[in-house]
């Protein structure tokens, strides 16, 4: 798209520690590993599809919204960047930029999750609202509100706001920071911040939106007014990490290493630990404020994840996707050490998946844990193609914004703790 | 600007090396220096008040007096002669102290969060916004304690052995109130004290008085500046940031756990917690703005609480303001979509056809709508055009609370049950005498503190990079000769006695109007000639000898230690980056009593409460068992912050022996200044190295002046 615009090697800005040429070939080993595993669990989730329909949608919305919500973390963190007129993050901001470019591939891999709504095999509403209005006092009121919400025009109207929101954004952004790369000034710079405000909120309010329709209605007579931002914590989570993953192996392969140093990743483990304080504040708001009313129509959420083995995974879900990543991040030397830093990453990256599991799959096995092999295929299948659109940008762009106007600050940078 | 011309140059502090930079602003504008900046904050302590002062002291106080006395008749009467009644048991009071609790939380933010975060410009507002955390948690106090009636049983909250054998319930949203506020309290006067001590330090080598130099020489412990105790102090207040980060959520939170774990529709929602913290930081902000706007126009402070400041905090005020709208829709929108009758009754009663809806739509208007202009810049950046905004921002988030509360409890399940609110005088009253406690609060405090972080303003002058003259070298195209040691202390001039700034131009070219000067004077006062102390103990404590400034400082200690001496230590007015490398010291080791405070507490708070709720007096509260550890949580929590608060502290003060009333040094005639614009190196007698001739001839030899042997 944007292949047009990219410098030539002697438009490099000299003095910068590390060549940020496109990778070009360089990593063509690692792409065809990766095409490998897409092609290879697609064909697998195919399969699927045949086998065992109804496992097959629940694994796959699994797997789509734990690559989507990564996808969408990437986006806000662009535009966070921008937002805060931030200067050291300028280098992470390319891949922040190339992560969030699988919005694109997703758009099109939402299909799959469409047709398990729209056929029944996914969300109980859809034969809850097709059906004639129930005779039961109790729920009248509810047939009437979700014969409105899930009108299936209104539905897919709102699906297609959310994913131009998202595209357009994500295009945008992506669109001005590489044409930068070819005329530099602060005139882009200005743009992009004046659009990324904007962004912020919107992308706020339609993942809010998304979250709302297709993971809380799995359950459709639940409700949780704070789901919105429990969807939004996670992905801020499962994107730093995916970043914190990708930065380390391009480091591995010999890329950036004088440019995103340690001194950086250590600023990203600082954030992501907080943000992994901030994923069990809000999921304990969530679940301390339904257990102490203690209302049915709340608690109904809990309870079917109380039932057989899942209970098991209820409760290992605080202890390992908080207290374990907290001490894992609590030591200064943890968060400026490559191996431990890979290594709490991937397991948050993990803690991000289990906790959508534990979201999305008791809805289909309500009496105990039924593990599928479909529930791993799916997020890795969803996971390479993210990885697959980063690389793509790797490939062609070069690997930082090298004419950024704060490139001064993030070259070098220092990170200045006591 | 797009055309400036490349910097090919390949040291990293010698410039901008890439083509195109973006300029940060300046966070002070105009010409400034170490002892400018201590002259101008610190002045406004020191000389009579300006003449509006009194008057507005007396009005605020009126208006405390005012407080008072509503509080004394509550408590002598009784609840009743508030407006307070059956369906609405909470009214004003409660609104009110929400509403103080919310205004506390932009001080913690400011003061914590933006300094994880690096966000430098918060170091001219911290102060001012510290203090008014502690005031309006103050005012917010009040109100658990005098809204039971029965004022002096308050002591029953606290967790005390009792001849009844009645404990409190630790299931009890109201418990955790008290343990929150009263941590959240204690935190931040350690946060806020802990960061005055170099202030206090200032103050008290400034004054003129024996009074204030007993008064602030007692209030400061001893600071001086020294490296070894910068070192120990800038751990100790990130570790207070971390802390009180993760506090000032809880805070609230726990506030908005009174309403969101009962069962009344339009309170029991999960958003609730981080609604409530967001609207909190909102209103906070406005208050900020509320009193900082007239506070820099009268006291001349334009340079330092500048037009980007204000610009800054607008936009955090549109953020979080934005937030606090997401949290109202939400809410509507859930209250709908839940399918719920009653939670859908009480909004619909609340939006579209009750008795509150004007307060409502008052609330959206102020909170929601209103700050939307702040999307515009002439808005942000327009003192005056602020302060009306924000003022609709306070009122805003007043009726936020009067809708929560008043609304929700006007109509619940049973129509049978319906009532109305109507204050009384005496809730005006004691509503109006908590702004008048409020405010003579802030006036006293201008009065007697520097409402403006001296050494952390200090730290963020252009001058405190310690390569800031190599960057002028590179401005003025030419190298500038080592700055000549003036007796009147103003080191920094250039040699046509003017300040280099750019500042004005760069701030213009941001669209930002100039910044009026200021007419702070250096201090021009002739520091004494040297006079070795008579009647001394004979033993010499060591060498010292003061530089021009930090980054001679800082070459002077590399090459003493370079050197081979060991017992060196650098004083200087504010932290500054390298020095404890250069003195030989490394990272301090303060983090470990910080973590051995907080599990101390965590244990503390586990076993006081499972053993006094499942052991000692089990009791089954709302249908949760025994051991049930959900309600045990916020405490567990708030004491765990609590302690390791007061570990750091304790800690601080242990590792850099403090309080230390009297130093060798103190008989230096010019080292008083190392709280304001002085940098002093230091070689102790200890040291295997030291020679007091050859140690002397040394500290000359680097450059130093005024160099001198103290005795012991």
């Amino acid at each position: 798209m944007s292949s047009a615009s990219i410098p030539n090697d002697d438009t490099y800005p000299a003095g910068l520690p590390d060549s940020v040429a496109p990778v070009g070939d360089a990593l063509a080993g690692g792409v065809r590993i990766l095409t490998g595993v897409a092609l290879g669990s697609g064909l697998l989730l195919l399969v699927g599809l045949f086998a065992n329909p109804k496992q097959f949608y629940h694994s796959y919305l699994f797997g789509y919204v734990f690559a989507l919500d990564i996808a969408l973390g990437a986006l806000f963190w662009t535009m966070i960047h921008h937002v805060a007129d931030a200067g050291w993050s300028v280098g992470l901001r390319r891949v922040f930029e190339n992560i969030n470019r699988a919005i694109l591939p997703l758009a099109v891999l939402f299909i799959p999750v469409l047709v398990g709504t729209l056929t029944g095999k996914l969300h109980a509403w859809y034969s809850f609202v097709h059906a004639e209005a129930p005779k039961e006092e109790h729920l009248k009121h509810l047939w009437h509100v979700k014969h409105v919400y899930f009108n299936t025009w209104f539905f897919l109207a709102r699906l297609a706001i959310y994913f131009a929101v998202w595209i357009g954004y994500s295009v945008a952004m992506r669109k001005w920071s590489v044409s930068q790369d070819a005329v530099g000034g602060i005139a882009l710079t200005r743009k992009m911040q004046w659009w990324a405000p904007s962004g912020v909120a919107l992308l706020g309010l339609t993942s809010t939106f998304f979250a709302f329709d297709i993971l809380m209605s799995l359950q459709y007579s639940w409700f949780s007014t704070i789901f919105g931002v429990y969807f939004w914590a996670g992905g801020i989570r499962g994107s730093l990490a995916t970043v914190v993953l990708v930065v380390l192996s391009l480091r591995a392969a010999g890329f950036l290493r004088n440019t995103i140093t340690m001194e950086h990743l250590h600023d990203v483990a600082k954030i992501m630990f907080g943000f992994t304080v901030f994923w069990a504040y809000i999921a304990f708001a969530q679940y301390f404020l339904i257990w102490y009313g203690n209302v049915p129509e709340e608690t109904q959420f809990y309870l079917l994840r109380r039932n057989g083995s899942w209970y098991t995974l209820s409760i290992l879900l605080p202890i390992l996707s908080f207290v374990v990543p907290f001490f894992l991040l609590i030591p200064r030397a943890h968060k400026r050490s490559p191996f431990w830093l890979a290594l709490s990453s991937a397991w948050i990256l993990v803690m991000h998946a289990y906790d959508l599991y534990w979201q999305v799959l008791p809805v289909l096995h309500q009496d105990t844990v039924h593990f599928h092999w479909l529930d791993v295929v799916a997020p890795v299948c969803m996971f390479s193609v993210v990885l697959l659109s980063a690389t793509w940008g790797f490939t062609r762009l070069p690997l930082i914004p090298i004419r950024d106007a704060r490139l001064n600050e993030t070259i070098e940078y220092e990170n200045e703790t006591p | 600007m797009a055309e400036t011309t490349p910097h090919e140059t390949h040291d990293a502090h010698t410039g901008p090396k890439f083509p195109d930079p973006l300029p940060r602003i300046p966070l002070v504008w105009g010409p400034a220096d170490y002892d400018s900046v201590s002259e101008q904050i610190s002045e406004i302590t020191e000389k009579p008040q300006p003449y509006w002062w009194w008057p507005a002291l007396l009005i605020t106080s009126s208006l405390l007096c005012g407080g008072v006395l509503a509080a004394t008749y509550l408590i002598s009467t009784g609840v009743g002669v508030w407006g307070s009644n059956v369906p609405v048991a909470w009214a004003f009071d409660i609104t009110n102290f929400v509403f103080w609790i919310g205004i506390g939380h932009a001080g913690t933010l400011i003061s914590a969060i933006l300094f994880l975060f690096r966000q430098k410009w918060r170091t001219s507002i911290n102060r001012f916004s510290e203090a008014m955390t502690l005031f309006a948690v103050i005012c917010a106090f009040i109100y658990p304690g005098i809204h039971v009636g029965r004022f002096w049983y308050v002591w029953f909250s606290i967790p005390l052995p009792n001849a009844n054998h009645i404990w409190q319930n630790f299931r009890s949203p109201l418990l955790w109130d008290f343990f929150a506020i009263s941590t959240y309290f204690t935190i931040s006067l350690i946060f806020w004290y802990i960061g005055l001590l170099p202030d206090l330090g200032t103050l008290r080598d400034r004054a003129k008085s024996r009074t204030r130099q007993m008064i602030f020489g007692f209030l400061s412990l001893g600071w001086r500046g020294s490296t070894r105790h910068w070192r120990h102090y800038e751990v100790a207040y990130l570790m207070l940031a971390g802390l009180s980060t993760p506090l000032v959520l809880s805070v609230h939170s726990v506030v908005s756990f009174d309403f969101a774990t009962s069962l009344i529709p339009g309170w029991h929602t999960t958003i609730f917690p981080p609604y409530f913290v967001a609207g909190a930081i909102f209103g906070g902000f406005a208050m900020v703005l509320q009193c900082m706007i007239p506070a820099r126009a009268v006291y001349r402070l334009e340079n330092m609480v500048t037009i980007k400041h204000i610009d800054v905090m607008c936009k955090f005020i549109l953020a979080t303001g934005t937030l606090v709208g997401y949290a109202y829709c939400m809410e509507l929108f859930i209250a709908w979509f839940s399918g719920n009758p009653y939670e859908w009754q009480t909004f619909k009663n609340r939006a579209f056809d009750g008795d509150y809806t004007w307060a409502y739509w008052v609330m959206m208007t102020c909170n929601l709508f209103i700050p939307q202009v702040f999307w515009i810049r002439w808005c942000r950046q327009t003192p005056w055009f602020v302060l009306i905004i924000v003022t609709f921002v306070n009122v805003g988030m007043w009726y936020e609370r009067f809708v929560i509360i008043v609304q929700s409890l006007h109509h619940d399940f049973l129509p049978g049950s319906w009532g109305q609110f109507h204050p009384t005088w005496v809730d005006w009253l004691q509503m109006i005498g908590d702004f008048g406690l409020f405010f003579t609060f802030t006036l006293l405090f201008i009065r007697l503190l520097p409402m403006v972080a001296i050494a952390e303003v200090k730290g963020v002058l252009p001058m405190a990079n310690p390569y800031y003259s190599h960057l002028d070298e590179e401005a003025a195209g030419h190298p500038i000769p080592p700055s000549e040691f003036h007796v009147n202390g103003s080191y920094l001039k250039g040699e046509d006695g003017q300040y280099p700034t750019s500042d004005h131009a760069l701030a213009a070219s941001y669209g930002l109007p100039s910044c009026p000067a200021t007419d702070v004077k250096p201090h021009t006062e002739p520091i004494p000639p040297f006079i070795p102390t008579p009647g001394g103990t004979g033993k010499p404590w060591g060498a010292v000898a003061e530089f021009a400034n930090g980054s001679d400082l800082l070459e002077a200690a590399k090459k003493t230690t370079a050197a081979g001496y060991k017992h060196v230590d650098a004083w200087t007015p504010f932290y500054v980056h390298g020095m404890k490398e250069a003195i030989g010291r490394t990272r301090s080791r303060l983090p470990l009593f910080t973590l051995a405070g907080a599990l101390t507490g965590l244990a503390t708070a586990a076993s006081l409460q499972f053993y006094l709720m499942a052991y000692y007096y089990p009791t089954i509260v709302g249908g949760k068992e025994y051991r049930s550890w959900e309600a045990f949580v916020p405490v567990l929590f708030e004491m765990t912050v609590l302690f390791a608060g007061f570990f750091t502290l304790f800690s601080l003060f242990g590792l850099c022996g403090l309080p230390r009333f009297f130093h060798p040094l103190d008989s230096h005639p010019t080292f008083g200044r190392s709280t304001q614009g002085g940098f002093f190196l230091t070689i102790e007698a200890q040291d295997a190295k030291f020679n007091p001739d050859e140690t002397q001839a040394f500290l000359a030899s680097l450059g130093g002046k005024h160099v001198a042997v103290m005795e012991a």
